[in-house]
């Protein structure tokens, strides 16, 4: 098909670009600005893999994030392993925690499964702040290891690890198994009715969801040097990530990459003006929502419909 | 110890009914969780503590002003919010759902940081109407604290009497039934909706004033009271009514002796706990009905 060849040229031809940014003379600034963009472009496209294709809203994904984050850190701070083994822990975990989300929303429907997934958040905070003696509070765990110091090779990482997320999602959402999951997304009792088992497929939707935000966490860790509840384990945290998918277009994998960077630059570069700055990005992701409903990409599609 | 329990948590439970039954009488008749709630409780509640504190109006007034700024807020969030979400846009039912939880969240950001803007964003508390302590059953209870939660349960019992025993109440009834129904019966539900927003937002306007006068409001702690409210409607089941005023009592209870037996850093913990397994055991909360 020449339309998905096309597409997956530019993305290709994207990558390329993105990769090469660092020697183009952009600043260490925007650098750094556009590593978190991307780390929070993997937390994006796990969750439209659970919201755009499983048709779960997930609203507690710091629970996967911060589980990713807070293993590999503990391990890292008290001398258990070197980063990348404590990043691969940490993903490992993160999956572990997705079993364990994944069996309410077997069981629950619409709200209330997105109530529990937000109650699993609050939940995994006050035990962060209570055990705070191992977890460092609300002040975070720093820890000793880094995995590369200088930023391009950082911004690299980032980079690595969307580029993989987002081709390993797209060629999960394409493949048979992708279709059946959409299916279910869109009618689990037809998909039921037809054979196949809801609860595999689900389940296996939380494991990959859960794999790629562990591992983005846990890498973001290495990142900043320290994990604190208030970046990895807060409910606000996970109600951007879905408002940078829903943004960037949902059921789309890609366009949450571009929500996700939108937003994380937007709040950075309107930084100075303060509180209205958060007042403002969220006035912009709502009249995107109001007016472009399929989000930035869904534009995009809608323009190249039109031609 | 026992007597201090009983008292703080009749206290504590009172404002937890009254702030959580406009969210509930909300879902019950148009099916909207409207994730904002916190927010507009603490707009009210920092509204009022502005204008009393600025000495141009009485206590009373600034709590007047409180409620308008409440119904004010519940009419946008409708006006600007909803109705577009419901009419503009042709969603299906799950995306509409999702949606709409997205935009009530960032209708609270939208709420929180223009809050902060203008008042600042530190926790307020608005003073006590009258001075002076009572002893009730042992244990010294400011007077105001005990109109607070005569007041709380007035209303509940006025909103009950009103549902129940007004015309216009037993029309809202029926549109949380049957709304098409209704509108075939030649009822104007667009009126409907603007009559239950304007009673939600007076219900969340005056819980936000009794809420910053007994723990305090800071515009960023909206998000806060929300869950609180959400985990209490959850556990009495969605839409009941007299669920909720049941879970309030319960989860009000339940945190004060855990804050009196633990300590207060534990405070929010059991209540989840207990949520979470009411869930997994009887989805549709203790008094639901799916």
């Amino acid at each position: 098909m020449l339309k998905s060849r096309t597409a997956g040229l530019v993305l290709a031809l994207a990558l390329v670009a993105l990769a090469i940014l660092p020697y183009l003379g952009i600043g260490e600034y925007a650098l750094s600005i556009l590593t978190l963009g991307l780390f929070f472009a993997v937390f994006a496209m796990c969750w439209d893999l659970l919201f755009g294709y499983a048709g779960e809203a997930n609203f507690g994904a710091t629970f996967l994030i911060g589980t990713g984050a807070y293993t590999a850190a503990l391990m890292s701070s008290n001398g258990v392993a070197p980063p990348l083994v404590c990043v691969a822990a940490g993903a490992v975990a993160a999956v572990a925690a997705g079993v364990l989300l994944a069996f309410p929303a077997l069981r629950l429907r619409g709200p209330y499964f997105g109530l529990v997934t937000l109650v699993a958040v609050l939940i995994l905070r006050q035990l962060i702040i209570l055990f705070s003696e191992y977890t460092g509070g609300e002040i975070g765990i720093a820890v000793p290891d880094i995995i590369a110091l200088d930023s391009i090779t950082n911004y690299h990482i980032a980079l690595g690890t969307a580029a993989v997320t987002a081709a390993v999602l797209l060629f999960v959402v394409r493949s048979p198994f992708g279709l059946v999951l959409e299916a279910i997304g869109q009618d689990s009792l037809n998909a039921q009715v037809l054979g196949f088992s809801v609860v595999k497929y689900k389940l296996a939707a939380f494991c990959i969801s859960a794999f790629f935000s562990g591992l983005a966490g846990a890498l973001m860790v290495f990142y900043l040097g320290t994990a604190s509840a208030n970046v990895f384990v807060d409910a606000a945290v996970g109600v951007q990530i879905i408002i940078a998918a829903i943004v960037g277009g949902r059921r789309t994998i890609i366009g949450p990459i571009l929500g996700a960077v939108f937003l994380i630059a937007a709040s950075e570069y309107l930084r100075p003006i303060g509180s209205l700055s958060e007042m403002g990005v969220a006035v912009v992701a709502l009249l995107v929502l109001f007016f472009l409903p399929g989000g930035l990409l869904g534009a995009v599609r809608l323009l190249r419909g039109a031609r | 110890m026992v007597a201090q329990l009983i008292v703080s948590g009749v206290l504590i439970s009172a404002i937890y009914a009254l702030a959580t039954t406009g969210f509930t009488l909300l879902y019950g008749v148009s099916g909207i969780l409207n994730l904002a709630h916190g927010t507009t409780l603490a707009t009210a509640g920092v509204i009022a503590w502005y204008v009393g504190g600025s000495g141009l109006v009485g206590p009373l007034a600034a709590i007047a002003i409180g409620i308008a700024a409440g119904i004010v807020v519940g009419l946008l969030t409708f006006w600007l919010i909803i109705r577009p979400l419901q009419t503009k846009l042709k969603l299906s039912a799950t995306d509409e759902h999702v949606f709409m939880l997205v935009a009530t969240l960032l209708w609270t950001i939208i709420l929180q940081e223009g809050l902060s803007a203008v008042f600042g964003d530190v926790p307020v508390s608005i003073p006590q109407l009258i001075p002076g302590v009572v002893d009730v059953l042992g244990v010294r209870t400011p007077i105001s604290s005990l109109l607070v939660a005569a007041v709380a349960w007035g209303v509940i019992g006025m909103l009950w009497f009103y549902v129940s025993g007004t015309r216009s109440g037993q029309t809202i009834l029926a549109a949380s039934i049957n709304p098409r129904g209704l509108v075939l019966c030649g009822v104007n539900l667009e009126r409907i909706n603007v009559i239950v927003w304007a009673i939600y937002g007076a219900l969340a306007g005056l819980a936000g004033v009794l809420v910053a006068m007994i723990l305090g409001v800071s515009p960023s702690g909206g998000l806060e009271l929300t869950a609180t409210a959400f985990s209490i409607v959850v556990l009495g089941g969605l839409g009941s009514v007299g669920g909720t005023l049941i879970a309030a009592n319960l989860i009000g209870f339940l945190e004060t002796a855990t804050a009196y037996t633990l300590g207060p850093s534990f405070r929010t913990l059991p209540a989840l706990l207990i949520l979470v397994a009411v869930l997994y055991f009887r989805p549709q909360g203790l008094f639901g009905r799916r």
